[in-house]
């Protein structure tokens, strides 16, 4: 008996070495090891969560488990042809680059917008044939670059991926490829810059972008898809033309496809929008957009009607309707962040308006509570203080002003080296500026160079610091503003002005 | 035979312990040890090769991953386990009945040992087979009958899932305990399909002394068997997931224990019994 043990056990052995050669459970058992880490990493950050709110250092450190997953395997080469192996490659590949990305969200969260990229680049490097994986390293890389500054590569890169990833027809009923959003971002970038010939140009490329996908054949909800953001694109370069027809051809591939029904909501919206910019009178736009907001009250597009039907009754003076719109909006859709914190500010200042302050004074104090990183919570303890301004209460308007200072600095600390951090630092210099509080200003400014050097409100704050160290007799410290002003933005049309001052400061 | 009986068995059982007699039990034990190795080296391409393959073929390819492997663990083994009961217990376990009862085994006018051991595979490994086609049975009337009874009779909520269990693995080892008889009638009485049909009849006649001899020993490896089926993903997700084959191991070794001792005392009993009724 202990024979017949000892042999199965031998055949048990044997077939398991035999097996063991074959290049696909190789890669198996490699696979299995880089999730076993991965798993590990992921655990140990949900560890360190729970404990505490981690700190850079503990982010960095909680990064290296990520990272450890792609150092403890060594990636076989990818295999030429498909089949068994290169699916086994592909879901080892994705094992490390889904590491990789996780480690690229701790640095950028620690503040390391640099380690970020490196990870991204190793996931670029080695994706080969793999374009998902290609597709969310370009995602991060696009990240880093605007978290540092470097919009232009931020804009270039976006470009680029528009090149060479082409959209795909939605994994889920309803779902969009987010590169079909894609073309929007670098508007939105220039907006930020303040850069309206920009912002011109790339609303331009993104009507291009579309245009030319349109061109070439695609599945038939894609299609739609892109019609859709085609005639979205058009609307806002303003081009109401064009954006009729191609409204038209949208609601006629709808209509001819039962299949394409779901696209209902995005026909009347954007022939709302449609009606929006050719309309005089814009009763018709109002009615169509609220239609379409109480009509599909879970599409994406309805919280965007509902509160553009409110922008329109505002613009006929209908300040009731418009209060009640924008109320509703927030409160429908309280998740959409492109929605309900622009209509609590613009609620807010209806309501001041109408002459409800302490309502609309609410509303602008919990805006920054509620909707942290938005435009709207941004601008909502400014408007404060420039409401006070208005009325001519000077005292109360320096309340507002040094509690406005308190709520950018909470603010900023959240995001501190992200596009909203330079918005509530350059806030901050503005309060100062006002409050005469000259060394708080030269603070402001210090701070914006540390966290937001290249960005257009750091160009901005040097020239302002450079003026207030200098009527301080900060001579030194003005000279040094207006250096560094030289050395981050020597392109910048106020170049030969500031060398200009320099040479007067004796620099 | 009476409950008291039923305890002098038991307690000659354990006070009769031999490695000779437990030798076969400890070789399936031996490659449930070696399986559960193979699992938790899925990282090293033969344990890859086989125990992934395995897990693979029973649950899915999705069991090739980390840490799906120890989710599916439990359900896994107690395959890998039946079937080694099934099939090389066919052939162990009246090896081990021959060891227990050595001295008649020396008897002249017996059969010699490997005669016996040869002639009881048969029968004994049909009575498993057939149990586990019972245990199969069984096992989908569980969550379709027992568990809404109980839901319903009971109202215990939370621990419903409990009594639930509890009812299943007490029939379940009503269901074992009929075959329990059939190994030791084949080697005590001539191997056979005639020793199916005695064993059988043995196993409800010694229902009522076997039972409470399978209950005292398996209760052990029953309460690392409730963790590990009740709370087996809390486990994995909320401590770690090797915690898994080490109750699996612990388990193992428990219910080889137990096996042995419950054969051991039903031998014996059983060879009371006919030398009473002789």
């Amino acid at each position: 008996m202990r024979a017949m043990a000892g042999v199965g056990l031998a055949a048990l052995l044997t077939a398991a070495l035999a097996a063991a050669g074959c290049g696909g459970v190789g890669t198996m058992a490699t696979r299995y090891s880089a999730e076993k880490r991965y798993w590990n990493a992921q655990r140990d950050e949900q560890k360190a969560r729970l404990a505490a709110r981690p700190d850079s250092t503990t982010l960095l450190r909680l990064r290296e488990g990520y990272r450890g997953v792609r150092s403890s395997v060594s990636l076989p080469p990818q295999p030429a042809a498909s089949g068994p192996a290169a699916i086994e490659y592909r879901g080892l590949f994705r094992t490390l680059a889904n590491a990789e990305m996780q480690a690229a969200r701790l640095a950028l969260e620690a503040r390391r917008p640099d380690l970020a990229l490196e990870d991204a680049q190793w996931i670029l490097g080695h994706a080969g044939t793999d374009t998902t994986a290609a597709r969310q390293a370009d995602f991060i890389v696009v990240g880093c670059y605007r978290t540092v500054g470097r919009y232009d590569d931020a804009i270039a890169a976006i470009h680029e991926m528009l090149k060479k990833y082409p959209p795909q027809p939605a994994e889920k009923p309803g779902g969009e490829d987010a590169i079909l959003s894609l073309p929007n971002a670098p508007v939105e970038i220039r907006r930020q810059l303040g850069d309206a010939d920009g912002m011109k140009r790339e609303e331009a490329a993104a009507v291009e972008y579309y245009r030319g996908l349109l061109q070439r054949p695609q599945p038939l909800e894609l299609e739609a898809r892109i019609r859709a953001r085609y005639v979205r694109a058009l609307l806002a370069q303003g081009d109401a033309p064009a954006s009729l027809r191609e409204a038209q051809a949208l609601e006629d591939l709808v209509g001819r496809h039962a299949e394409l029904k779901s696209f209902e909501p995005d026909v009347h919206y954007v022939n709302a929008k449609v009606h929006a910019v050719t309309d005089k009178d814009h009763t018709a736009a109002i009615s169509l957009l609220e239609r379409v907001a109480t009509d599909y009250p879970t599409a994406n597009v309805a919280g965007p009607a509902l509160f553009e039907s409110a922008a329109l009754l505002e613009d006929q003076k209908k300040f009731d309707l418009a209060k009640q719109r924008y109320k509703d909006a927030a409160a429908r859709y309280p998740g959409n962040l492109d929605v309900a914190p622009v209509s609590l500010y613009r609620q807010a200042m209806l309501e001041d308006r109408t002459g409800n302050w302490p309502i609309a004074k609410a509303i602008l104090e919990a805006l920054p509570l509620k909707y942290p990183g938005t435009q709207a919570s941004a601008e909502a303890p400014l408007a404060i203080a420039q409401r006070y301004a208005r009325v001519g209460d000077r005292a109360a308007m320096n309340v507002a002003l040094q509690k406005a200072v308190e709520v950018y600095r909470t603010l900023a600390a959240r995001d501190s080296s992200g596009a909203a951090g330079a918005v509530y630092r350059w806030n901050i210099l503005k309060c100062q500026l006002n409050l005469q509080d000259w060394q708080g200003a030269l603070q402001a400014v210090d701070e914006l160079v540390a966290h937001n050097p290249g960005h257009p409100f750091t160009a901005q704050a040097l020239l302002e610091g450079a003026k207030v160290a200098q009527a301080q007799k900060l001579v030194d410290r003005a000279a040094g503003y207006l250096q560094r002003f030289l050395q981050d933005y020597p392109n910048s049309p106020a170049a030969a002005k500031v060398r200009e001052d320099l040479k007067g400061l004796g620099g | 035979m009476s409950m008291k009986e039923a305890w002098r068995f038991a307690s000659a059982s354990l006070r009769g312990f031999t490695w000779g007699a437990y030798a076969p039990f400890f070789w399936i034990l031996a490659i449930e040890v070696i399986y559960l190795f193979l699992s938790v080296n899925l990282g090293a391409p033969w344990g890859m090769a086989t125990a992934g393959a395995l897990a693979a073929r029973i649950a899915g390819d999705g069991t090739r991953h980390y840490p799906a492997i120890f989710v599916a663990l439990p359900a896994i083994f107690s395959y890998v386990d039946a079937a080694l009961y099934t099939v090389l217990g066919a052939a162990f376990i009246p090896l081990a009945i021959t060891r227990v009862l050595r001295a008649p085994s020396r008897a002249p006018g017996r059969a010699p040992t490997a005669s016996r051991v040869r002639g009881a595979v048969l029968p004994t490994f049909l009575a498993f087979a057939l149990v586990l086609v019972l245990l199969f049975f069984w096992e989908i009337a569980i969550p379709r009958i027992v568990a809404p009874l109980v839901a319903i009779a009971v109202r215990l909520g939370p621990l419903a899932n409990l009594v639930t269990w509890v009812v299943g693995v007490l029939v379940g080892l009503a269901l074992s305990a009929l075959a329990l008889c059939v190994p030791i009638v084949a080697v005590r009485e001539g191997g056979g399909l005639r020793a199916l049909g005695a064993g059988f009849g043995d196993g409800f006649r010694f229902l009522p002394s076997n039972y409470p001899i399978i209950v005292l020993f398996s209760a052990p490896a029953l309460v690392i068997q409730a963790i590990v089926q009740l709370m087996g993903g809390l486990l994995v997700n909320r401590l770690t997931p090797e915690v898994m084959p080490v109750l699996l191991l612990a388990y193992a070794i428990l219910a080889s224990l137990a096996n042995y001792f419950v054969y051991s005392a039903a031998t014996r009993l059983h060879a009371s019994a006919v030398r009473e009724g002789a």
